[in-house]
């Protein structure tokens, strides 16, 4: 059961059973923590991982129903998971026994307060016999112990101003100080980029090395299990169906999901030959063509330029992949593309028309050539509005631009049509946004965007919202209709794993410019630029043969 | 901002009610349904002293003798002494007496030069003895730019006065003569046998000589009556002590009961009159400025204790409505609408019986030479048939006629839509914003019917016909709402203002009343009622038969 | 601009002055729009003044001694001028100076615009801000305990009592509260105002009543704006991020919750107070108080344009600012704010 069974364990969890008014979420879950380790529980969203480890500082929503024990090493007659826990000891247990870091760091801090400050509210409760200035040099300490640089400049300095990967740095600080034995580390990495998530983990990693800290993460993501956890429990509908060492679990999975769940990583498979990516077998006449654009927001003259010199092509029928961190521009392309916003320099031909020569009706039929799939597709959808009728709304929309009227039969078989070209169920029509699932609603989104045959198809990083196993369905989704609708796509994702799944052409952006671009295989198997390197290696890689 | 605006306006419709107190004659509105008397007959024997309390929504008191508009026997009347005085009662007509002169004025005997003499040994507030210098000086003030917007017959009626811009910058008004210290002479114009009843109006007020050249001077003017101003802030309080040199034996009007007089300003009329009902605070020894708030009048009469606090006017100002004779122009029409008004419809609207008699004259009761009669005998709810006869004659025009109302007036409008109905006389009601209306009525003329109320500023003949009816008040903004314009009414009118000899000026006065009746330039309602609210401990609480307001210059405490 | 964005202050600075301007106009625009409203109306402010009865050639004098016999513009351009000239109205020995900055002169009370500002001012801001404070008290109180409670029977019960403030009458409940608090039970004295300067004890037995009617009336929209904005507050996830630090729910509540809670409530009050300040109108009809919001009513009443005009432009001036310091003080407590952009 644990990876060294000569040390006892720090956290002992059995039979934790949580419900919500009286439906329960888990059932009968266990797990132990131990010094030094980072334990991985994996799982899909809704499969109870989260409510499972959040109960143990009490952090789960308040209607929750918790059943169960939980004990620590230092007071095994406490059983942490008692409702009756009375407020000191809570208090004692939250930031004290058990530090806690959450997901999204950007939103994990008070925005009015100093970091500092917040890091600082931690000790006063714990260490009430500190002073000021002790407080102070601790809070220092730990933003060294967790890298970051300059922690006098963070101390006083506001949420808003650091970036995300120094967020969830002064969020681990906050965790370690007051020295718990225990970090629960809630999908740590998954709002961070590739490159930062690679440096969190080993941060984390070496924490539980060198102050013998259980560290239990919680994620969907089997890379980063692979990365980070010696110890694996995964959890399905409430259950965990599967445990064993990070090793066993990849190398010999048992249960069925634990299969599928590694089936559906998408993987970095970097061939010499490059021969597995889908390439075009000639090369498809141009439908985008970007020549030395160059953009700077706003009229500010000290503005940095948002992109520079970019020079791209996009073929009929082609995707191209355009890899990037947040900030690099990789948005701002789709937005040109799309004639959203106009660039100072350089020309955007669009099925050899400028875009910037359109004007009217000649301009917006130019725009409903081109479909466009987000990240969130319910923010899109009219919350008041069924599902049918946001599949149709394109539809009527070109009617009133002058497009072919449909008589309303003919509007409801296309729509029809369209959800059964997506994999939905025809009778969700009458559905509203909320009563369907994530990758439900990101499929509704993909119909939209296909119902007016798009000649191209802009998908700004459609699957990162998903689940690994929803993410793998809606990839084959969009490939499929690529060969169906025989769109153009672009295709816009900071994780390179996807890449090889669903593009022909790869072009790495960084800082609005774009520092290297071939066919995926090639530029894969044979990176020219540094960046794409570092790129590549961070990107979590499953090779169980190097472990 | 939208609330905030929509509350303005609402505030703005409540306090329309400032002006009653300054006298302001068309205003006079009877808001009915007391059954009380017109006072004292509950009320203890008044004693000499103490504080009497005024409440008042007005906002400021203005007592300057020539931009004040105040009644003879109101605010003003306690602290400016003019020539002549009103003395009110309760039975019979206003009567005028002598004030600062020793007689009410000899005319000439074409009455176009006015003699009057003063008492010897008055006193201003200030101890200087008072001349004619002085009452002339008042008067000449009241020509001054800065000064306008009081009483102003007198400025029509005195010879070069057209030119005449006040005494600041050197020059007199020649047409008034001071031979000696006691004596004035008035040079008018024309012939005008009412200037003894103009000569008891607040212009008259003496001035010292040579004071008076600010712009707030009314703030705390030098007094003539038994109080003088100790302190007047606009918006708080406005308080009266007395003159040490008002002297009793000179003065037959004024009984000077209370100590000190108390004007709270800017009061809510409705917490006003609750406090003293209620009795708290000073509300025992409050009086009421204002007419009571319809509320508070129905919950004053269902307790008896209150009901006794409460004093209503007998018949008081004329509500009329008003016919556009120039729109109008058929008489047989006019008359028609007449015989067509319900005016007991009307009454009830008003607020019952106790709104006001039925009228049928134009002088008002209360004022000398009115004679009652009824020309056309319309009944109280009018004479349908006659109407339509009246119609057929005039060939039954095609008539829809627009009556002008402002929102307080639109029950008593809808009664009227309502009665001229009957007689197939169609009338559509415009209701305005009291600006409009005002502007409507008096200037642009653009309208059919009115409603209307007229209480004159002094109780004669002339002053109760002449503004209505005389072609020379139409626009402007002046009172011949019904633009009625009959040269021989002119004539008529200006032979009886001419007239020097009493008794035959008010022989006169009646025949112009029945004459201007036989053209119907308008239909008379009612002559409205006012209820006024006085403190349990307010004594000699008295409304005379004019004007329809309470006289303070009789108004003392119980002890 | 670039040349000052370097330092904060001056930038700072910079967006005051930049925020004045704008306000300078918008006052000049509505001077404009006032004028041009009144112009509209068929009266003449003149015809009030001219007595009874009133001639052609009098009301002639009347209105050239006003100026109101000049076209709008004239009447318009003399006005603004005399903002920062002054201005003189008639000639000769009747004449009277309305020294700048003349925001106009009142012929009905004879006393400069400027002077009555001055006068009531002192009245409206003794009601406004004394109920300001109480109301933002009691509101934001009352919003964080039925936020914290939520869904028990205190919350019902708060909720409540807001529809009840916030559908009440403030007129009436003024005239009730008078009738109960003043008149039947003497606690309170019925209205009127004393200066603090005269009497500061007077001053407060005065300023009771209708600081708490007015405070209770408005309470009721703070403690709704309070319970929404805790609420979304308590959900946000650096409240589980300071409750898994183990800091004790009251701070949790009292500092994280309430300071982010509040910023939008600030900006509410800000704006409230300030036109608060610009005439509590009803409030100080029924105290009978003379504040600003009785002399913009006698104004419309009586046609004194002039006043009405200038106490109308000094109530948009103080809601401008108001607008001014919330945005200021905003910049100040919440870190992400910068000025100027």
């Amino acid at each position: 059961m644990a990876t060294d069974s000569t040390r006892e364990p720090l956290l002992t969890v059995s039979h934790v059973s949580i419900g919500f008014n009286g439906t329960p979420v888990t059932h009968d879950v266990h797990f132990s923590l131990f010094p030094g380790t980072i334990t991985a529980l994996v799982g899909e969203s809704g499969s109870g991982k989260s409510v499972s480890a959040m109960a143990l500082a009490h952090l789960d929503p308040s209607q929750a129903e918790v059943s169960g024990q939980a004990f620590l090493d230092s007071n095994t007659t406490l059983n942490i998971l008692d409702n009756t826990l009375d407020q000191a000891s809570l208090q004692k247990l939250r930031g004290g026994q058990i530090g806690v870091v959450f997901q999204e760091p950007m939103t994990a801090f008070n925005p009015l307060m100093t970091l500092g400050k917040q890091v600082e509210e931690s000790l006063i409760y714990h260490q009430p016999k500190l002073s000021k200035q002790e407080r102070k040099e601790a809070v220092l300490h730990a933003f060294e112990a967790v890298r970051l640089p300059q922690p006098e400049r963070i101390f006083t300095a506001h949420p808003h101003e650091l970036s995300g990967g120094q967020l969830q740095r002064v969020m681990i600080a906050m965790a370690i100080i007051n020295n718990p034995s225990i970090i629960i580390a809630d999908e740590p990495t998954t709002a961070l980029d590739v490159t930062t998530q690679k440096a969190i983990l080993q941060l984390l990693e070496s924490l539980a090395r060198e102050r013998h800290l259980a560290i239990l993460i919680i994620t969907h993501d089997m890379g980063v299990v692979w990365e980070a956890a010696q110890y694996v429990y995964v959890m399905q509908k409430g259950e965990i169906v599967e445990e064993g060492s990070t090793r066993q679990i990849f190398t010999a999975p048992t249960h069925p999901y634990t299969r599928m769940l590694l089936d559906a990583v998408p993987k970095l498979t970097v061939d010499s030959e490059g021969e597995d990516s889908p390439t075009a077998d000639s090369p498809a006449p141009a439908l985008v063509q970007l020549e030395h654009v160059s953009l700077s927001y706003s009229h500010r003259a000290h503005a940095k330029l948002a992109l520079h010199d970019i020079s791209l092509r996009i073929g009929a029928g082609e995707t191209l992949a355009l890899v990037g961190e947040s900030g690099a521009g990789k948005t701002t392309i789709g937005k040109v593309i799309s004639g959203q916003l106009t660039p100072q320099q350089g020309t955007v031909l669009i099925g050899g028309d400028n875009l910037a020569g359109l004007k009217g009706k000649k301009l917006r039929q130019a725009r409903s050539s081109i479909g466009f799939v987000f990240q969130n597709s319910s923010s899109a959808l009219v919350p008041t509005k069924t599902i049918g009728w946001s599949i149709a709304e394109p539809l009527l929309v070109e009617e009133s631009l002058g497009g072919t009227k449909l008589s309303s039969q003919q509007r409801l078989e296309r729509v029809e049509e369209l959800m059964k070209h997506v994999g939905l169920d025809p009778a969700l029509a009458s559905r509203f946004p909320y009563q369907l699932s994530g990758g439900q609603r990101q499929r509704v989104g993909i119909a939209r965007a296909i119902a007016l045959r798009p000649k191209l198809l802009i998908a700004d990083e459609p699957t990162s919202s998903l689940d690994v196993t929803v993410q793998k369905r809606v990839l084959d989704l969009l490939r499929t209709l690529q060969q169906e609708y025989g769109y153009a796509c672009l295709f816009i994702t900071h994780d390179l794993g996807i890449v090889q799944e669903v593009a022909h052409n790869l072009a790495v952006i960084k800082s609005g410019e774009i520092v290297e671009q071939g066919s995926v295989s090639e530029v894969l198997a044979h990176p020219r630029h540094a960046y794409t390197r570092t790129l590549l290696d961070a990107s979590p890689r499953i090779d169980v043969s190097a472990r | 901002m939208k609330k905030k605006s929509l509350a303005l306006t609402a505030v703005a419709a409540l306090t329309t009610l400032s002006l009653a107190l300054a006298g302001c004659g068309s205003s006079a509105t009877g808001l009915g349904g007391a059954n009380a008397s017109n006072g004292s007959n509950t009320q203890a024997a008044p004693t000499k002293g103490g504080t009497l309390t005024v409440l008042t929504s007005g906002t400021s008191i203005n007592l300057d003798p020539a931009s004040s508009q105040n009644l003879a026997t109101t605010t003003g009347g306690m602290i400016h002494r003019r020539l002549n005085e009103w003395k009110v009662s309760k039975n019979g007509d206003a009567e005028l007496v002598p004030d600062l002169a020793t007689n009410t004025g000899k005319p000439s005997e074409n009455g176009k030069v006015w003699t009057f003499t003063l008492k010897k040994g008055l006193k201003f507030s200030n101890g200087q003895p008072i001349t004619s210098k002085d009452v002339k000086w008042g008067l000449e003030r009241s020509f001054a730019d800065t000064f306008s917007g009081g009483l102003s017959y007198h400025k029509q009626l005195l010879e070069g006065a057209q030119d005449y811009h006040g005494p600041f910058e050197g020059q007199e008004l020649n047409s008034i003569e001071t031979p000696d210290d006691q004596t004035i002479v008035f040079h008018l114009n024309q012939s005008f046998g009412e200037f003894d009843w103009v000569a008891s109006l607040i212009s008259f007020s003496p001035v010292p000589y040579g004071e008076g050249k600010n712009k707030d001077y009314g703030t705390t003017p030098v007094t003539t009556g038994p109080y003088e101003v100790k302190s007047n802030v606009p918006g708080r309080e406005l308080v009266m002590v007395r003159n040490k040199y008002w002297d009793a034996s000179t003065d037959s009007v004024r009984k000077a009961y209370p100590d000190s007089i108390v004007y709270k300003m800017s009061q809510d009329s409705s917490v006003a009159a609750q406090q003293i009902m209620a009795g708290s605070g000073d509300g025992k020894t409050s009086m009421l400025g204002d007419l009571v708030p319809p509320a508070q009048l129905a919950q004053a009469q269902a307790n008896p204790a209150q009901k006794a606090l409460l004093a209503t006017s007998g018949d008081g100002a004329l509500e009329y409505l008003a016919i556009n004779n120039e729109r109008v122009k058929d008489k047989r029409v006019r008359e028609a609408i007449l015989y067509a008004t319900d005016r007991e419809a009307y009454r009830t609207a008003a607020g019952g019986e106790i709104a006001g008699g039925y009228a049928s004259t134009l002088i008002t009761p209360g004022i000398s030479g009115r004679e009652q009669y009824d020309l056309y005998k319309p009944g109280k709810t009018g004479d349908v048939k006659k109407a339509k006869a009246l119609l057929a004659q005039a060939g039954n025009p095609k008539l829809n006629l627009t009556l002008v109302a402002t929102s307080s007036q639109t029950e008593k409008a809808s009664a009227i839509q309502t009665a001229l109905k009957r007689a197939g006389i169609t009338v559509t009601i415009k209701t305005l914003d009291s600006t409009v209306y005002s502007d409507t009525v008096r200037n642009a003329g653009d309208f059919d019917l009115a409603i209307s109320s007229w209480q004159p500023d002094f109780p004669s003949p002339y002053a109760n016909i002449a503004p209505l009816f005389d072609s020379s008040q139409i626009g402007n903004g002046n009172m011949n709402e019904s633009h009625y314009n009959n040269p021989e009414v002119d004539k008529l009118i200006a032979q009886a203002t001419g007239t020097v000899d009493k008794a035959k000026a008010l022989k006169l006065w009646a025949e112009v009343d029945k004459r201007i009746m036989e053209d119907v330039p308008v239909v008379p309602l009612i002559y409205s009622h006012n209820t006024f609210l006085r403190g349990s401990k307010v004594a000699n609480f008295m409304i005379g038969t004019f004007p329809a307001y309470p006289d303070y210059l009789v108004v003392g405490l119980s002890k | 601009m670039s040349t000052f964005a370097s330092s904060p202050l001056a930038r700072t600075l910079w967006y005051i002055l930049k925020r004045a301007v704008q306000a300078l106009v918008v006052i000049i625009l509505i001077a404009v729009a006032l004028f041009l409203v009144f112009y509209m109306l068929p009266a003449n402010p003149a015809q009030l003044s001219c007595g009874k009865p009133c001639t052609p050639e009098q009301l002639q004098r009347v209105s050239a001694f006003m100026g109101t016999d000049q076209p709008w513009y004239a009447q318009l351009g003399a006005y603004m001028l005399g903002i920062f000239a002054g201005r003189t109205f008639g000639t000769g020995a009747s004449a009277v100076v309305c020294s700048a900055p003349c925001l106009g002169y009142s012929f009905r009370l004879s006393t400069p615009v400027t002077t009555l500002i001055a006068q009531r001012f002192p009245v409206t801001a003794s009601i406004a801000i004394g109920a300001a404070v109480l109301w933002m008290l009691v509101g934001v109180s009352t919003g964080v305990l039925a936020a914290v409670k939520r869904g028990t029977w205190v919350d019902r019960l708060l909720n409540a009592l807001s529809s009840i403030g916030i559908s009440s009458p403030s007129y009436l409940i003024g005239l009730l509260a008078i009738i109960v608090f003043a008149i039947e039970l003497p606690l309170f004295p019925s209205s009127g105002y004393v200066a603090f300067s005269t009497n500061p004890l007077e001053w407060l037995q005065h300023m009771l009543l209708p600081w708490l009617v007015l405070a209770l009336l408005n309470a009721a929209g703070y403690t709704r704006i309070t319970r929404a904005q805790m609420v979304t507050e308590l959900e946000q996830d650096y409240i589980r991020t300071a409750r898994s630090k183990g800091v004790p729910e009251r701070r949790i509540i009292g500092v994280h919750a309430l300071r982010n809670a509040l910023l939008p409530v600030m900006t509410l009050f800000g704006l409230d107070l300030g036109a608060l300040l610009g005439g509590a109108v009803l409030t100080e009809k029924v105290f009978s108080m003379q504040g600003l919001g009785m002399l913009l009513l006698d104004s419309v009443t009586n046609l004194d344009l002039q006043v009405l005009v200038g106490s109308t432009l000094f109530a948009a001036a103080l809601v401008i600012i108001a607008n001014l310091i919330v945005d200021i003080c905003y910049s100040l407590l919440d870190p992400r704010v910068t000025l100027g952009h």
